[in-house]
């Protein structure tokens, strides 16, 4: 088996797997028909799949969210999507940017490109891009199938509502309450349970006394249940 | 002879804060003993046997004979040894003693005049004085006694303590030495035999005790063995048992070769599942180490996959400078003006940001990076997956192994266990076969030995019964160059006391026995033989159980006397008594009142004092003592020479009521005496 | 906490009142939500239908893509003006659409075939390729004509692999039923090597090699059966267990249904496919393992019936496997033993002048999941992303 010629320090690698969690995660917004997803969307799509991932047998990224008043912030995100927007493979709309002083704020929407999804099926040709991409996938269409069910009929600039349903997520708020300035996914690395967790487990073991599902249905029950809660 | 003896004379009692002995007015106790005779005089219970204790425990402190009360005739250890917890006088007051609790003796040995302080508590010595300075070389109790002893002139402090404990004290704790032939002897030793001869005897007899007691521990050890191996001789079964044994003990010895056969298999099962379960634990072992590595790298062809995926700086300059130089414009800002192309085409040149400037490091162009395809990645992870399922097959191998295990493994100790059995089993069986001749001859030898050996001690131990005897020879004849003088005395306060001719002997008649298995010896001692009284027939001798009770006492006493007498004829001396329940009737009374007078008069020098404590028990007694009785119960004129000491007064009263009655009866002792 | 009061029953059963519980390859729940569409659209415009106009011919084609906005998969001409779809809306029935896997996006691009299918045939085999996944769905015939990716557009036009939709009263199945609905699937899509499903299964190769199953055949048995189903009970019954990895070696599809009572019942499928490469013992144990597979679910869940259906593809099916059948009904699973016909292996190419038709004659289907495998024989168009040919 040929052996890469070098070795790729450890934040590098990091930050090359969140570049990839982040344009997989647009592409996959995309095939399931959410489209674009706007900047405070985006992190806490991307906080709501660090929350569950383990649910499909996936261990999440070490980024943590900071908490700001627009919801939380990735500054990884930032810079992983600076690079991909800066390549073409992740289209961007609506910029501005924020006044604060701590934080690269920015507001805008990201999308799918041509070149973006090509690249993302590049990622996609290995084990792990294709289980992530999955995994992905099928949250994207647990918000819709789930989140959205009642929109469907609406145009597409409506669909705002988003949010609304993905800051009830239960380890959202667990992290909410508690004190300081960083947002925790998973209380320690050993623990590797988190509520959102938790809860989908709950809904799993319902489901499965009642009929045959798959995890995809048991992520989208999860999503109508906190889009209940945020109406 | 030897020197005469100078034995401790009391003078003067004084106790401190302590509540036994209040005092007349609560101050403390303070007793005088002239000479002549003094009376302690009280009821039961008011402490006269304990203060006689504690005129003793002055002289002598906290000490002891080593092995305790054994017959003074009969001691080969001549030790003391200081009682370290000694609370008999602590005991016997409820409070707690602290050191102001004290007791002062004064008294003489000889010309000198001693002063010694005890604590009461314990008894330890507070100080002791000579003339009235301390004597800063009496430290301890010992150095005390042996100053003591060599004052007195005795040869130890043992001997000091005998003598003034049992000689000079005549308490509830005394032992006859009159009616002991032997303890007369030890007495003679003490007091005045050749100090030389004194030790070879002891000696000797030290000698003779430790050989008998070996001789006899062995002899019986000898006798036990002897008796066992006859025993196992006699319960050698007869042919036809024997080959019903031997018939047993070849199926024993088949079972037992089996159990080990079947041993030998489980544990060569058990083994070889050890050495399969060890293989696999390093089979594991490796997969784990294989599978950290193969992740690992995994891990880094992940990300580079993911790098050479995504676009390169390189790239996206190449973008940015294809949007610039193509005319399309930049792509961020959608200018078309090429002026900018060469600043941007400086700044990365310089490997700096385009858009911050900030110099770059790290991936640069993406010509160093290996193009990774997708397949070699997979290739890997799916190496890493067949490897982790490897692992759990092998894992689940291993602990079905492990399972087979431990089951084997309690096989294996059933095995152990019969195979332990049937060992045991045979070895029984085996040991009830007659013992060959070789192991019986050597214990037979053994025996032998012992025997020739025990012969030795026997011998060894007749010689030195032997030796033993010439010393008591030697000392009879030492004895019979003062035996007069003694025989004079004794026969004196005897027929003081008995009112009869007495006729005192001398002579070894009494045999007493050296050791257990040493035979006897005649003890040299002195005996007393009278007429009887219904005939004229020889003179029987009086022997401790052909006398009464208070008889056997005070003949005894007599010769305490005596012996108190020859010991020290030219000294003073005292002599403590603890007066006799009255067993003896009033005659008996007034003739023992008057042997104790006449041991102490008064006006004579050197000074003599005798203290007595007697009961107030409606008899005579105090008032004979006193000497205001003659010897018919008359009352006599006062005479000097007689103090009397009312205990009640002085003590702790616990019973007034009794006090008060027994108060009544003194009064009237004495009135009526006084008249 | 927060958890309980967001997971309570009542609002869990609510919740999952009305899943689509679509299962499968992605593929395969594009096919399904088409069918579940088809199904609400006959509903809603049951009395247009019932009045006769719908015509026999009218035809809709929708297309796969991840993208139906940046990658409709059509020429650039025609994705000149695309029209966006609400689907809820149950207008969509003609023309040619392209649709995301859910079909939350869809975008019309051909308002309608004037021509009525024949048309839609011809603009399949002009304007798509054999790798897109797309279905024609035959709105006056209770059909839907699925194109699995990778197979030919000829062999595809001449015989397309079929999804009737007709919904079966959910409380009148019987395991009798499903045994039924299971032969007449095997007839259509297993039965012989260009069987709709069967032709995904096989690598034919030149003389002398003979013809081999792909990776994963089960796969492709499952995907098609439960879109079979889907036509016929939509979203009642049958799902894959996405989760179970194929190293396992399961493959099952669950049929779950409330009977009159409102009973909950289970049917298990467990489906094994026998590989011709090897041999019988190897062969016998797979179909062994796969009544005890099916023996197991048995006794996890409330099942009235569990089915081992083998489908037998080995080269020589005349060898009988007698313990099979005890074996099956001591554990109490019906044995559906289905034998598929093997491919003869192309003819081996006498040079010809220069044509090359490997490319259309040797399909190499890949099912989403299966591992790309490199073709060892004639090269064929390059496999790489599932853009069409003429994106823009």
């Amino acid at each position: 088996m040929v052996r890469i010629s070098q070795s790729i320090p450890k934040g590098e690698r990091e930050k090359l797997q969140f570049s990839r969690w982040v344009l997989l995660i647009i592409n996959a917004a995309e095939a399931a028909g959410i489209g674009r997803l706007s900047r405070k969307q985006l992190h806490l799509l991307l906080f709501l799949s660090f929350a569950s991932c383990r649910f499909y047998g996936i261990a999440p990224l070490r980024q943590r969210a900071r908490r700001t008043e627009q919801g939380p912030y990735y500054r990884a995100a930032h810079i992983a999507l600076g690079g991909l927007a800066l390549s073409g493979l992740v289209e961007v709309s609506e910029f501005s940017s924020h006044r604060s002083t701590e934080h690269l704020q920015f507001e805008g929407h990201f999308g799918a490109t041509v070149s973006g999804l090509k690249v993302g099926r590049v990622l996609r040709s290995t084990h792990r891009g294709e289980a992530l991409y999955a995994f992905l996938l099928d949250l994207c269409l647990s918000v819709v199938e789930g989140a959205w069910h009642d929109d469907r009929a609406h145009k597409r600039s409506e669909r705002r509502s988003l949010e609304r349903a993905f800051e009830q997520d239960l380890t959202y708020r667990t992290a909410l309450n508690r004190p300081g300035k960083v947002l925790f996914v998973e209380e320690n690395p050993d623990d590797q349970e988190t509520p959102t967790l938790a809860g989908l487990r709950k809904i799993r073991q319902f489901l499965d006394a009642k009929i045959s599902v798959n995890r995809r249905d048991v992520l989208t029950v999860y999503q109508r249940l906190l889009m209940k809660k945020a109406a | 002879m030897r020197a005469k003896i100078k034995l401790p004379v009391m003078r003067r009692l004084s106790i401190r804060n302590y509540s036994l002995y209040p005092g007349a007015n609560g101050q403390g106790l303070d007793l005088e003993f002239p000479s002549g005779v003094t009376v302690l005089a009280g009821i039961n219970g008011v402490g006269k046997t304990t203060l006689l204790n504690l005129l003793m425990r002055m002289l002598l402190g906290p000490t002891e004979r080593g092995k305790g009360d054994r017959d003074l005739g009969r001691v080969s250890q001549r030790e003391l040894v200081i009682e370290r917890n000694f609370s008999f006088f602590a005991d016997r007051v409820p409070e707690k003693l602290d050191d102001n609790a004290t007791a002062t003796l004064e008294y003489l040995i000889g010309e000198r005049e001693y002063i010694v302080t005890r604590y009461l508590k314990t008894m330890e010595l507070k100080s002791v004085k000579l003339r009235g300075r301390t004597i800063s070389s009496i430290t301890t109790e010992l150095d005390f006694g042996k100053e003591m002893a060599r004052q007195a002139g005795l040869p130890t402090h043992y001997d000091f303590h005998v003598v003034v404990r049992f000689l000079q004290f005549f308490t509830e704790e005394r032992q006859p030495i009159l009616w002991s032939a032997a303890t007369q002897y030890e007495f003679f030793k003490t007091l005045f035999l050749d100090l030389a001869l004194t030790k070879e005897t002891d000696d000797t007899f030290r000698q003779i005790q430790r050989i008998d007691s070996d001789y006899r521990n062995r002899l019986n050890q000898l006798n036990l063995r002897t008796e066992r191996l006859k025993e196992a001789k006699a319960k050698t079964p007869m042919a036809a048992d024997l080959a019903a044994l031997h018939a047993q003990i070849d199926a024993a010895t088949m079972a037992s070769e089996e159990a080990g056969v079947k041993y030998a298999e489980e544990r060569e099962i058990v083994d070889s599942l050890q050495l399969r379960a060890r293989e696999l634990d390093n089979e594991l072992n490796q997969f784990e180490g294989t599978l950290a590595d193969l992740e690992d790298e995994l891990e880094n062809a992940d990300a580079a996959f993911v790098a050479q995926a995504l676009p390169s700086l390189g790239d996206k300059a190449k973008f940015l400078m294809a949007g610039l130089s193509s005319g399309q414009g930049c792509f961020v800002c959608g200018n078309r003006h090429k002026g900018q192309l060469e600043t941007v085409q400086k700044q990365l040149k310089g490997g700096h940001c385009f858009v911050c400037e900030h110099p770059i490091v790290g991936r640069g162009t993406g010509a160093k990076v290996q193009p990774l395809a997708a397949a070699q990645v997979r290739s890997l992870e799916q190496r890493i997956n067949r490897l982790v399922a490897q692992t759990k097959q092998t894992e689940s191998v291993r602990d079905a192994l492990h399972r087979e295990l431990s089951a084997k493994l309690q096989t294996l100790r059933a095995a152990a266990a019969f195979q332990s059995q049937t060992a045991i089993n045979l070895a029984t069986l085996q040991a009830r076969l007659p013992a060959l001749g070789d192991a019986s001859s050597t214990l037979e030898a053994e025996l032998v030995a012992e025997e020739a050996a025990l012969k030795v001690l026997k011998d060894d131990r007749k010689k030195l019964a032997e030796d033993y005897r010439e010393q008591i020879r030697l000392g009879r004849v030492e004895i019979e160059g003062f035996k007069e003088k003694l025989r004079a005395t004794l026969t004196r306060y005897a027929e003081a006391f008995l009112q009869e001719k007495v006729d005192v002997r001398f002579g070894a008649q009494d045999k007493v026995k050296i050791a257990t298995g040493a035979g006897q010896v005649g003890m040299p001692s002195f005996s007393i033989a009278m007429t009887s009284s219904t005939h004229q027939a020889p003179k029987e001798r009086l022997r401790s159980d052909n006398v009464s009770e208070s008889q056997k006492e005070f003949l005894d006493l007599a010769f305490r006397v005596t012996l108190l007498d020859m010991a020290c004829a030219d000294g003073a001396k005292s002599l403590i008594i603890e007066t006799p329940e009255a067993s003896l009737d009033s005659w008996f009374m007034l003739r023992a009142a008057a042997l104790m007078r006449q041991f102490a008069p008064a006006d004579q020098a050197p000074m003599r004092n005798l203290i007595a404590t007697s009961n107030l028990n409606g008899t005579d007694m105090i008032p004979a003592l006193l000497g205001q009785l003659d010897k018919n119960g008359k009352v006599k004129h006062k005479t000097n020479g007689a103090n009397l000491v009312d205990l009640m007064k002085l003590t702790a009263s616990s019973n007034t009521l009794k006090e008060g009655a027994a108060r009544t009866r003194l009064e009237q002792e004495l009135r009526r005496v006084n008249g | 906490m927060a958890g309980e009061q967001l997971i309570n029953t009542q609002d869990m059963a609510d919740a999952a009142s009305d899943l689509s519980l679509v299962s499968g390859t992605p593929q395969e729940r594009f096919f399904q939500s088409l069918v579940d569409y088809f199904i609400d659209w006959s509903v809603v415009n049951g009395a247009y239908i019932a009045a006769g106009q719908v015509k026999s011919d009218q035809a809709l084609l929708v297309i796969y893509s991840e993208s139906p906005r940046l990658e409709p998969g059509l020429p650039a001409l025609l994705c000149a003006d695309p029209e966006e779809v609400f689907l809820s809306l149950c207008t969509l029935s003609d023309g040619v659409a392209v649709a995301s896997m859910n079909l939350a996006e869809v975008y019309q691009h051909v308002p309608n075939f004037t021509k009525g299918a024949g048309e839609a045939m011809k603009f399949v085999r002009s304007h798509l390729c054999a790798d897109q996944t797309f279905a024609l769905l035959m709105m006056g015939q209770n059909r839907v004509l699925v194109h699995d990716q990778g197979v030919p557009l000829d062999e595809w036009i001449k015989e397309p692999r079929v999804i009737k939709v007709q919904l079966v009263d959910e409380s009148a199945i019987t395991p009798e039923l499903i045994e039924k609905q299971l032969d007449e699937f095997h007839n259509q899509a297993m039965a012989t090597h260009r069987g709709t499903i069967a032709r995904l299964m096989w690598k034919i190769e030149e003389e002398p090699t003979l013809s081999i199953l792909r990776e994963a055949p089960e796969l492709h048995v499952q995907s098609g059966l439960v879109t079979y189903f889907r036509g016929l009970y939509r979203h009642k019954v049958a799902n894959v267990d996405e989760e179970i990895p194929l190293t396992e070696g399961r493959v099952d599809v669950r049929i779950c249904r409330f009977d009159r009572s409102n009973e909950r019942f289970f049917t298990m499928i467990e489906l094994k496919v026998l590989d011709p490469r090897s041999n019988d013992a190897k062969n016998l144990a797979w179909a062994h393992k796969g009544i005890q597979q099916a023996h197991d679910y048995k006794k996890t869940v409330q099942t009235d019936s569990a089915f081992a259906c083998i489908f037998d593809a080995r080269r020589d099916q005349s060898v009988l496997m007698p313990g099979l059948q005890a074996d099956a009904e001591d554990k109490g699973v019906v044995l559906k033993l289905h034998p598929m016909a093997v491919p003869p292996p192309r003819k081996a190419k006498k040079l010809r002048t220069g044509l090359m038709v490997a490319s259309t004659v040797d399909p190499t289907p890949t099912i989403k999941k299966a591992k790309r495998t490199s073709s060892n024989t004639t090269p064929k168009a390059p496999r790489t992303a599932k853009v069409p040919k003429k994106a823009a």
